[in-house]
């Protein structure tokens, strides 16, 4: 049996993406294209699937609709009591006051407290919902205990949730600098389909971005930024309370 | 059928070499739904020769798409030598249909590389019975790079990070869920555990 060493204790800090033109970039572009999901052959009906199809005139960007698994999804994580925040473009849509303000986002974001047993009732709600979970590329073997669930808290691993017809959905530990207490204490909600959903505030969801680093979340930002501070200025000083 | 399907069925029928390219193109790379872009518009690279950029015309009108290249409208005939034209200056067409709206961008040249070497790297997927034949994810990529567009530089640098998210996960994982496989195949995890 794999023994968990001194490292496996302390979180995970991942490197950042290569930039594109860099060898590591193309490395990263061989190494996927002789991946096993693009031998040639490969069925990839399932791309044209997942996409919804705008219903109004000349969209720009395409954004993502509710789909039954998410519904069924956040039902379950209602009735698993599993505390948890909407962050990322999914929240940013979520703020959106019209359909022309929604983004494209390619998953959904659920950032989640350090709480092992919290994780847990999650991925039994993910599971419970028909949705299958996956780690680090591989498979989150069931049944899940408190053990598995401790040791993914403390590298601050991310779990993503897949359902066929529905977008990938990432449990993450992580907000940028963000304690979840300090965002959950600030929060606000949204109603999809008459479940409830916990929301993390605009202000929170952007700051994050900007403070991931990440280059994707600066371009994400400098191609939005008009859009977002005009929603920032409607969402205001964090008075209302959930 | 699915309408870019559709088309692609009736370009392999008219017996034209196609290349599925733009994000379009890259979207059947992804390993999930986390790359796809959902996006109003598919982008082909046709063989740039006037007999095969004519078929694909055909096609697309057979279809019911109106041919616009830039604001203008391809004219029907086509004009004596346009086909030549375009296909000789690499020019760009589009077909837009109004009862689905959907919009194909036909492209007769590619940043830097002739259609053949675009060809022989390509990769064929496919969608049930339908194939798929796509550029390299590489070429893919570097061309919207070169756009220099905001919303193509994104496309990249998501694709840049969701390539490496999944190549470069974090290796005490593996440990970590490899010892969770020993202890669920030992018993040790579980209800009554």
């Amino acid at each position: 049996m794999p023994r968990m060493t001194a490292e496996s204790r302390q979180p995970w800090k991942p490197l950042p993406a290569p930039e594109h033109g860099t060898a590591k970039f193309q490395l990263h572009v061989e190494r996927f294209e002789a991946s096993p999901w693009n031998v040639a052959g490969t069925d990839k009906g399932w791309v044209e699937r997942i996409q919804e199809v705008h219903a109004s005139g000349w969209p720009r960007v395409v954004r993502e609709a509710p789909t039954e698994p998410r519904q069924r999804l956040f039902e379950a994580l209602g009735e698993g009591k599993v505390r948890y925040l909407v962050i990322g473009v999914g929240g940013v849509n979520m703020h959106a006051a019209t359909e022309g303000q929604k983004l494209q986002t390619l998953d959904l974001d659920l950032f989640l407290p350090l709480d092992p047993a919290n994780l847990e009732r999650a991925w039994e709600a993910c599971e419970h919902a028909g949705w299958t979970l996956w780690s680090s590329g591989e498979p989150l073997d069931q049944p899940h205990d408190l053990l598995i669930a401790s040791r993914v808290v403390e590298r601050r691993a991310l779990t993503t949730a897949r359902a066929e017809g529905a977008l990938p959905t990432d449990l993450t530990l992580v907000m940028g600098p963000f304690d979840f207490e300090d965002v959950w204490l600030r929060r606000t909600w949204y109603r999809e389909a008459y479940t409830h959903v916990d929301l993390a505030r605009l202000a929170d969801i952007v700051a994050a971005k900007e403070a991931a680093g990440r280059i994707k979340d600066h371009d994400f930002l400098a191609k939005n930024r008009t859009l977002l501070d005009h929603l920032l200025h409607q969402e205001g000083p964090p008075d209302r309370k959930p | 059928m699915r309408p870019q399907y559709e088309f692609i069925d009736a370009l392999h029928r008219a017996e034209v070499r196609h290349l599925l390219v733009g994000a379009a193109g890259a979207n059947y790379w992804a390993f999930d739904g986390s790359q796809v872009f959902s996006l109003p518009v598919h982008e082909f690279l046709v063989e740039p020769d006037p007999i095969a950029l004519r078929a694909a015309w055909d096609a697309l009108q057979q279809l019911g798409y109106t041919l616009r290249e830039g604001t203008e409208r391809i004219a029907d005939p086509h004009a004596p030598g346009f086909a030549e034209s375009v296909a000789h200056e690499g020019r760009s067409t589009t077909g837009y249909r109004m009862r689905d709206r959907m919009l194909v961008e036909i492209h007769t040249a590619f940043a830097g590389l002739t259609f053949e070497e675009l060809w022989n790297a390509r990769r064929t997927f496919r969608a049930g019975e339908l194939a798929l034949e796509v550029a390299r994810l590489g070429h893919i990529l570097d061309e919207l790079w070169q756009r220099d567009r905001s919303g193509d530089h994104l496309i990249v640098s998501t694709w840049s990070q969701g390539m490496h998210d999944m190549l470069e996960p974090d290796p005490e994982m593996s440990v970590i869920l490899a010892e969770h496989r020993a202890r669920i195949r030992a018993g040790l995890v579980g209800k009554d555990s």
